[in-house]
């Protein structure tokens, strides 16, 4: 490594350590293994695009679903999955594509029903207030009744 | 030949605007426009943005260490392409912002694109290694494109190492009369940007001009 870069090795564990959430000692030997860390960065990511695809339609999800919540269930999650031998790298690798597509699609379809529907409830209001506006006889008039006169 | 030190053109670019008028777009044509070897990416909605999905064999890290690993195995020549992901809280991402802002000063010879730029930098203050980026960026060989949506709390070093600025609609007048500022235009002309208008400057060539 160059020397300029080896320099400010120093302060790089001074960050990693303010940034690094809190795991116990046994999570944190896990966690520090490089592959690990990736791991645990990519399962918060899909947690995050999960959780944003249905914010539209339950918004408290936002404040639940933060980064540094997000990191800190992925970091309690990876062991975890170590332990039972799963992964999600794989899985988020494979479908990236899709699940970035979903993240994007979800939403707007949701908007889209939310946008249609209403559209079709004021129409339908329009078209009810029209039809009772012609049924209704007209009660009362401004005028006065002209004065019904004999025949003679 | 190639130019070396600061005989190396400035290549400072801002893209500032409301959320949604098109200022990842604008940065996705400017990045396409040439091959970049050597990328580093500050990325606080990565879950959003996705940058790792756009340079091919890019690492998303969130921490330092691998930082410097990955720039460090690259060398000075070497090709790598790193998104790293902050914490989305100000105190802790300054100063991992600074040091990843020396790290690519280090490194030297590549493209740093730095997203919510205005939530690592202040208007009247920015952390350590961004300033001395501002300052000695272009001898280095750095370009930079900086992203914010909200220009009024972007730092001065910034704005005033521009080389060229893409601002698109913002509604908050603050913002408007930083930029109006910065780009020597008036007021009115950011306040009538709508959809995803623009104002572009070369402050190279002193040019203004308005898209569409």
């Amino acid at each position: 490594m160059d020397e300029e870069l080896k320099a400010l090795q120093g302060e790089a564990a001074q960050i990693d350590a303010q940034l690094a959430p809190t795991p116990t000692p046994e999570e944190g030997a896990q966690i520090a293994q490089p592959g690990n860390q990736n791991e645990a960065a990519e399962l918060s990511a899909l947690v995050q695009i999960v959780s944003g695809m249905f914010a539209p339609m339950f918004p408290s999800l936002k404040e639940i679903y933060t980064a540094q919540s997000c990191d800190a269930l992925a970091a309690a999650a990876v062991p975890v999955m170590l332990k039972r031998g799963w992964s999600v790298s794989g899985l988020l690798g494979k479908y990236e594509e899709e699940v970035a597509l979903l993240a994007i699609a979800g939403p707007l379809a949701f908007a889209t029903w939310q946008g249609v529907t209403a559209d079709l409830a004021k129409a339908a209001a329009v078209q009810k207030k029209t039809a009772d506006d012609t049924i209704t006889p007209q009660i009362s008039s401004s005028e006065p009744a002209a004065p019904v006169q004999a025949r003679a | 030949m190639k130019k070396t030190g600061n005989d190396q053109a400035a290549h400072f670019v801002a893209i500032l605007g409301t959320t949604g008028c098109g200022k990842s777009t604008e940065l996705k044509r400017r990045l396409a426009l040439k091959k970049r070897p050597r990328v580093m990416v500050w990325s606080p909605k990565e879950p959003l943005d996705r940058y790792v999905t756009f340079f091919p064999g890019a690492k998303l890290v969130r921490n330092m260490t691998e930082v410097l690993d990955a720039v460090g195995k690259a060398g000075k020549r070497g090709k790598f392409a790193l998104v790293f992901q902050p914490t989305l809280s100000r105190a802790k991402d300054e100063a991992a912002f600074s040091l990843f802002c020396k790290i690519a000063l280090a490194a030297g010879r590549l493209t740093l694109v730095v997203e919510e730029l205005h939530s690592v930098t202040k208007p009247s203050s920015a952390p350590d290694g961004w300033a001395k980026l501002c300052f000695m960026g272009r001898g280095y060989g750095v370009e930079v494109f900086g992203l914010s949506q909200r220009p009024a709390s972007v730092d001065k070093a910034f704005i005033g190492s521009l080389s060229a600025c893409h601002c698109g609609r913002l509604s908050y007048p603050e913002d408007q009369k930083t930029m109006a500022k910065a780009m020597g235009i008036s007021i009115g002309d950011i306040a009538s940007l709508t959809g995803f208008q623009a104002m572009q400057k070369d402050f190279s060539t002193g040019k203004t001009s308005r898209l569409p």
